[in-house]
């Protein structure tokens, strides 16, 4: 069920009045309310995965109360292995078998060795890589004996599956999140309030933003070799708010349709593109993700800490892995790659954590050194999207080298008419930068709140079309 | 236990209510700009004067039917418009116009059933709507397969916003200018469109050939003549329309003989100059085409 989808215009209030009908005090009846309509909602794309998702919550709920039963370390080892195994397998198997498959039979055949192996016709089911995740954040934490394993099974099915966030994240920890499913819940109008004004926001940013210049960068991708250097640059522009519009949007969604049924999720995007070094903006991306590697994978392996090359190491393991997360392509894996290249230089001069504040900090503009680390930030950003967008190596590096040829051919006039709603966008967010989403304004008069509402309910309406797929389903 | 099932919470009560007073003002608009397009739709009819001969159907009649060759026509045909469309749309346009002949394509794809799929299916779902809005509703569709969600978001997007000036812009259609591409063209590919499905035979359509009917009944309550037209076709494509597809054609056809008029010259030597692709002429086949028919038709008793 998309959210951007007359069903879930359906879904959503039906789900909302039966759940506080049921009551706050009804924690239980709650939380197995919430399980249910997660399932339905999941199965709604496709009945067959919810086996996928009964599965890794049960391996996962068994293996949480052995690891914190067990006394043996190498039984509370096993069992962890057992649910790195079991969950890492399904995502292995079903995102990434066809890939290794592919690409084990170019270097049998490099090697002058015929190998005819079997690819599958795999459906990748929807958010296997981000409910995978959080459901080992649960086991990793057990085992860490950062927090306790709950006997509710109930609570802990209706945590894994969480339908506002259960397909596209925030990958949420057990330590946030679980125990929220523990509480009674109150009805709070502010939290509510809020979370309408943020779910507006986000629906502003995919559809009104993301699918509009979707448009451009489909047809700027596909054709890129017939267009010159402004287009094939505007063509990356566009996709560079197209992604920002699509995950970030669909993160507003889940964070205030979380906030309808009383629930904190952790925020997942901070003005990304107004980060002054890259890795600024590592800590303003997809926050939810880049925290659990550094979590899980990072500090684990020594993080910063240990001798410089490992260091090194450690940072090139953790992008190569999070952009293979995102796909099993080598685009991804090369666009994490150029990202681990420009953030090294920051970590071996200790300059990783300049940035820690907002930019133009009590100003109304950024100073023009400002300006400059933004700009310049943005760029390599921008470039490496190209990578991450192009459907093979060959694509993107040959959208580059068009880029680079200078040619020039004037830009026609409808490719340039979503850069106005773009310029509003960047305007926008910046002055409501140092809050949590563009609709926390509750300074502004009523009129003002009510008139602006208006306008972003008539813009959604106007420009809801041919719905695009959320871009991070197809992780 | 669930205890009483009723919201007495005073912060649930206050956003409720909030809610629905914010949702007025926007209803409120929308409903004033329904009621504006409503109006609109109403009283911008087009007017055929001085013409009195009336051409509709899909590309087929677009491209064939020239009525700068046609004595007092006009050429309102629209591509991919199904038979059920062409009907709504005949009783759109006679509130206001003094129509005497409705010219109409009646071709073997018009009976196709690849016609019950556009109003459901990508590519043709999303232009039917777009263009056809003004004068169909949920209701005279039912029954039928629809794509409710695009419908309604043509209806939002084209009659609740604003005030909109030319509703009729999109199914007005008119006579197309086509200049010769049969070189190019490929006959499989318009086999494949008008009687294929994701490579089954789709079969024959019941719907199509009721609003065929309706639309014969309309003439018979209006009072206009009804001519039934099938424009030449390449040879190429027609020894390849499958059997039923055939078959089913020939079935209608003499089911109205004697009750309408009906001119079939799908098999008109015509040389492949004068055709765009296997199923359409080109402007120069239009000429011949549309003069030979005003020909036939000054002769019709």
């Amino acid at each position: 069920m998309l959210f951007n989808s007359i069903d879930f215009t359906i879904f959503l209030p039906t789900v909302f009045v039966i759940y506080w009908l049921i009551g706050g005090k009804q924690r239980r009846i709650q939380n197995l309310f919430l399980l249910i309509v997660s399932y339905i909602f999941y199965g709604w794309w496709d009945w067959r995965f919810l086996f996928l998702l009964l599965t890794s919550s049960t391996v996962d709920y068994v293996v949480g109360l052995s690891i914190s039963r067990s006394r043996s370390q190498l039984t509370r080892n096993l069992l962890l292995g057992l649910s790195l195994v079991v969950n890492l397998g399904l995502l292995g198997f079903f995102k990434y078998y066809n890939f290794f498959v592919e690409n084990f039979t170019q270097a049998f055949t490099f090697f002058g060795t015929q190998f005819n192996p079997t690819t599958l016709n795999i459906i990748l089911p929807v958010g296997i890589s981000f409910y995978t995740f959080q459901t080992l954040s649960y086991t990793i934490d057990i085992f860490r004996k950062k927090i306790e394993p709950t006997k509710d099974i109930v609570a802990f099915f209706a945590f894994v599956t969480f339908f506002p966030q259960l397909v596209a994240g925030p990958i949420e920890r057990a330590s946030t999140l679980l125990p929220q499913f523990h509480q009674n819940r109150k009805f709070v109008y502010e939290e509510a309030k809020d979370g309408l004004r943020q779910i507006l926001w986000g629906a502003f940013k995919k559809i009104v933003i993301a699918d509009t210049a979707a448009l451009v960068v489909n047809d700027v991708f596909r054709n890129h070799e017939t267009y010159t250097t402004g287009m094939l640059l505007l063509g990356a522009f566009y996709f560079s708010f197209q992604i920002y519009g699509d995950f970030s949007g669909y993160s507003d969604i889940a964070i205030g349709t979380s906030k309808l049924f009383g629930f904190r999720l952790m925020r997942n995007f901070a003005n990304p593109y107004f980060s002054r070094d890259i890795a600024e903006f590592w800590r303003r991306w997809h926050i939810s993700l880049s925290t659990w590697f550094r979590d899980y994978v990072y500090i684990p392996l020594g993080g910063s800490r240990s001798h410089i090359i490992k260091a090194v190491r450690n940072v090139f393991i953790v992008f190569v892995l999070s952009a293979f997360w995102h796909g099993a392509n080598w685009t991804f894996i090369t666009w994490g790659i150029l990202h681990a290249i420009f953030f090294i230089p920051l970590l071996l001069s200790n300059a990783n954590r300049r940035f820690l504040d907002q930019p133009a900090k009590h100003n109304i503009l950024p100073s023009l050194r400002e300006m400059w680390q933004i700009i310049s930030t943005f760029t390599i950003v921008l470039f490496s999207w190209i990578f991450f967008r192009a459907e093979s190596l060959t694509q993107a590096t040959s959208y580059i080298s068009r880029i680079f040829a200078f040619e020039r051919q004037p830009i026609a006039s409808e490719n340039l008419r979503y850069l106005p709603l773009i310029g509003i966008l960047i305007v926008w967010e910046w002055v409501c930068r140092e809050k949590e989403h563009g609709l926390d304004i509750d300074n502004l008069p009523v009129v003002v709140r009510w008139s602006l509402y208006f306008i972003l309910i008539w813009l959604i309406l106007f420009y809801f079309g041919d719905g695009q797929e959320f871009i991070y389903f197809q992780f | 236990m669930v205890k009483s099932l009723s919201i007495s919470n005073f912060d649930m009560k206050r956003f409720i209510i909030r809610f629905f007073i914010f949702l007025l003002f926007p209803l409120a608009f929308f409903l004033i700009n329904l009621q504006v397009n409503r109006y609109l739709i109403a009283t911008t009819i087009p007017n055929i004067k001085p013409n009195n001969i009336l051409v509709v159907g899909d590309s087929h009649t677009a491209t064939a039917i020239n009525p700068a060759q046609l004595t007092g026509s006009i050429n309102f045909s629209q591509n991919a418009e199904p038979y059920i469309i062409t009907y709504y749309k005949l009783e759109h346009l006679i509130k206001g116009n003094d129509i005497q002949t409705v010219i109409l394509g009646f071709s073997y794809h018009n009976l196709s059933a690849f016609n019950d799929l556009k109003l459901s299916k990508k590519p043709w779902a999303p232009s039917q709507f777009e263009h056809y809005y003004p004068f169909i509703s949920l209701n005279k569709l039912r029954g039928l397969s629809v794509d409710r969600q695009l419908y309604l978001q043509t209806v939002v997007q084209n009659l609740l916003l604003y005030p909109k000036k030319n509703h009729n812009a999109g199914y007005r259609g008119g006579y197309n200018q086509r200049a010769y591409a049969l070189d190019r063209a490929n006959f499989k590919t318009a086999i494949d469109r008008h009687y294929f499905y994701e490579g089954e035979q789709i079969g024959t359509s019941t719907v199509s050939a009721k609003y065929l009917e309706q639309a014969v009944l309309l003439s018979e309550r209006e009072g206009f003549k009804l001519v039934l037209v099938n424009t030449p076709l390449h040879p190429e494509y027609l020894e390849r329309i499958p059997v039923d597809n055939r078959s089913f054609y020939k079935m209608i056809k003499k089911r109205y003989e004697g009750r309408v008029t009906i001119l079939d010259y799908s098999d008109y030597p015509l040389d492949d100059k004068l055709f765009y692709d296997y199923d359409h002429l080109n402007s120069d086949g239009a000429l011949i085409f549309s003069a030979m028919l005003n020909e036939d038709l000054m002769h019709l008793p």
